[in-house]
């Protein structure tokens, strides 16, 4: 479930917080502490090793005892749950039975018209939310580096923390303020300058409603990734800038030659999990146009939600299997985002190394 | 030469991050500012501060935000220290003990990372209304405190870090695993837990899709969860507009329900700064 880092609307992103990637790279550290065994005992039989075997697990029973609290809720609320899913997504599970239909869920995908639309929205909106709310808190987090006051720089960071800590409903609900049609912020603003013939529907116009959710969160500098380029700019050594000072690099050829080649692992962290949270995120679209008007903001993790709850389970549709069939075809996607970004950087992180960058 | 250029653009960056950190905040300004308004004068001002400032607004969405706040309070409470008890002891197993199986159970905790929020949320909720725990606090606490594997891994790799011969020294002195988790790992950890512990409370608080499939009567309302409810109530309808939304009522709403995480900021404030980054930059 999403409280491992549980942060909404456009910051899903760090949902689960490592995903795949953590995992990746979890499992490329050296193994933990596997304990050696001396020659002697290894050539021992296979029955004096199962007995030794049980003999030690019997010993360090507390052990075990005291994992015991943690591996139950991960099987009960995360095993279980995962592997429910994949299997009821042959079912048409409707939470009373359910009964083997093989592949059919997933052909009834194909043929979801809904679902088929909502697949070129989430497409749209993923290009768009990996792209801006990378780019700018970069470019961001780049002008507070090089302020001269340190104060200043912890001036900014403070406020740049405090719209992550407000609850991300509000935000939400803030920005359905703002795209009101009658009286939010957006259009009582054109009628005080004079523009007030422009009175777009904005949410509730399906012309305008795709990308009204695309720019909510403007201008996506409060955020973790602000905070992390910025950590990892202050993670390069010092002799770097002063060599560029010495050879007389121009600010931007300090940025694009740089220091943009020395935050490439972040970035890329950043934009994978970008792309998953736009991928896996609905929380924002449920809030604010419920992916309406009509199917006009449809995503799939929306079209997956309906036909399991209704929206915000405010309604009992209950076609659970059918439901997990859709989960189950996204875990996919998002695992196959992930590896494909987990290669990229091993290839980089090669090349990253025999250029002799500073170790991440 | 480039000392000069950036000395001169010194003026055009501050203007540009000044601009972003108005336009970041001008939506919480303006909900303090609407939050006074009565429909009247928000129907004629809709976005000026306007006098006299109608308190009424908050009166009227005290007594429901206050139970919200006393249902987050109380969720939050026991789930967070719950979680991070657990999430510590099996970290000093993790960290300090060989055991066999230990890798395989190790990485079954990594494997977990792989499984989307999405693929699991119906079958959880398929289970916790199995086990009829909907609509009580157990439904948000025991899944809250089984959510603690990120901690695992965060304070695994610290209490690793500490030296075996304080360890070995506790041994000598006949100290069991009790004493050694309690009296020697855990007050060493408490700058991580801190941390752990205010992003913890942070993403508890705000959580807002569970606790709606989960726990959405009235008695059981987080804060996220309520707002909503605040919302739909004085939104008026949308179709027919019988009548127009209520924003001022809505707003103050909003403000009273992030003023506890606001407050706990204040108070937090560099640890929670320090954690937000060392957080991040576990990447």
């Amino acid at each position: 479930m999403s409280v491992a880092l549980g942060v909404p609307v456009w910051r899903t992103c760090w949902e689960m917080p490592a995903g795949f990637l953590g995992a990746m790279q979890l499992a490329c550290l050296p193994a933990t502490g596997l304990h050696s065994r001396s020659p002697g005992i290894r050539r021992c039989g296979l029955a004096m090793e199962a007995a030794e075997l049980l003999a030690e697990i019997r010993k360090k029973w507390v052990l075990y005892a005291l994992l015991a609290p943690t591996f139950i809720g991960v099987l009960a609320f995360y095993y279980f749950p995962a592997l429910s899913a994949l299997y009821f997504g042959f079912t048409d599970w409707n939470g009373a039975r359910a009964n083997f239909v093989g592949l059919r869920n997933f052909q009834d995908m194909l043929e979801d018209r809904i679902l088929v639309h909502s697949v070129w929205n989430a497409v749209r909106l993923t290009i768009f939310r990996t792209i801006f709310p990378v780019l700018i808190p970069l470019i961001a987090a780049e002008l507070v580096f090089w302020l001269r006051s340190t104060r200043l720089q912890y001036a900014y960071r403070v406020l740049f923390v405090i719209p992550m800590v407000v609850p991300g409903i509000v935000t939400l609900y803030l920005w359905q303020y703002l795209y009101d049609p009658n009286v939010g912020f957006i259009n009582s603003f054109l009628q005080l300058v004079g523009l007030g013939r422009f009175q777009p529907g904005w949410l509730a116009d399906s012309d305008t409603a795709l990308y009204s959710i695309m720019v909510v969160g403007f201008p996506w500098v409060a955020g973790y990734p602000f905070l992390l380029f910025l950590a990892a700019l202050q993670g390069i050594p010092e002799e770097i800038f002063d060599a560029a000072t010495v050879d007389g690099v121009g600010a931007l050829q300090r940025f694009i030659r740089i220091e943009i080649p020395l935050l490439t692992s972040q970035i890329q962290v950043i934009l994978i999990l970008a792309m998953i949270g736009s991928v896996q995120g609905f929380l924002d679209i449920l809030i604010l146009t419920g992916g309406g008007p009509g199917t006009a903001t449809m995503v799939p993790a929306l079209v997956m939600l309906e036909q399991a709850f209704g929206i915000a389970g405010m309604s009992e549709v209950y076609k659970w299997g059918y439901a997990s069939a859709i989960g189950a075809v996204m875990f996919l996607v998002i695992a196959g985002l992930t590896l494909l970004q987990f290669s990229l950087r091993k290839r980089d992180g090669e090349t990253a190394t025999t250029e002799g960058a500073p170790p991440r | 030469m480039s000392q000069l250029r950036m000395r001169a653009l010194q003026p055009a960056r501050n203007a540009v991050l000044a601009i972003l950190v108005l336009v970041t905040f001008y939506p919480f300004i303006q909900m303090v500012i609407i939050s006074g308004k009565s429909d009247n004068q928000f129907l004629y001002h809709p976005l000026a501060p306007t006098l006299p400032w109608h308190w009424e607004n908050f009166q009227m969405v005290l007594a429901p935000v206050l139970r919200y706040f006393l249902n987050t309070v109380l969720v939050t409470g026991i789930s967070v220290p719950g979680a991070l008890f657990l999430a510590s002891l099996s970290s000093y197993v993790f960290a300090r003990h060989r055991f066999p199986g230990k890798n395989w159970l190790f990485s079954s905790l990594i494997l977990l990372l792989m499984i989307p929020g999405l693929l699991t949320l119906v079958p959880q909720v398929w289970i916790v209304v199995k086990m009829g725990l909907s609509d009580t606090y157990w439904a948000l606490i025991l899944p809250y405190i089984a959510a603690h594997v990120f901690d695992i891994f965060v304070l695994r790799a610290f209490i690793s870090t500490l030296p075996e011969e304080m360890y070995e020294a506790a041994r000598i002195d006949g100290a069991g695993h009790w004493s050694l988790y309690w009296r020697l790992t855990i007050p060493l950890c408490i700058p991580v837990l801190s941390t752990l512990a205010i992003l913890k409370t942070l993403a508890v608080w705000n959580d807002f899709i569970w606790p709606v499939l989960v726990a959405s009567d009235y008695n059981t309302r987080t804060m996220a969860v309520g707002l909503r409810f605040v919302t739909m109530q004085y939104m008026g309808t949308t179709a027919g507009a019988v009548a127009a939304p209520r924003y001022g009522v809505m707003m103050a709403g909003y403000l009273l329900g992030s003023l506890p995480v606001l407050v706990l900021f204040a108070f937090a404030m560099r640890p929670f700064m320090k954690g937000a980054t060392s957080a991040v930059v576990k990447f």
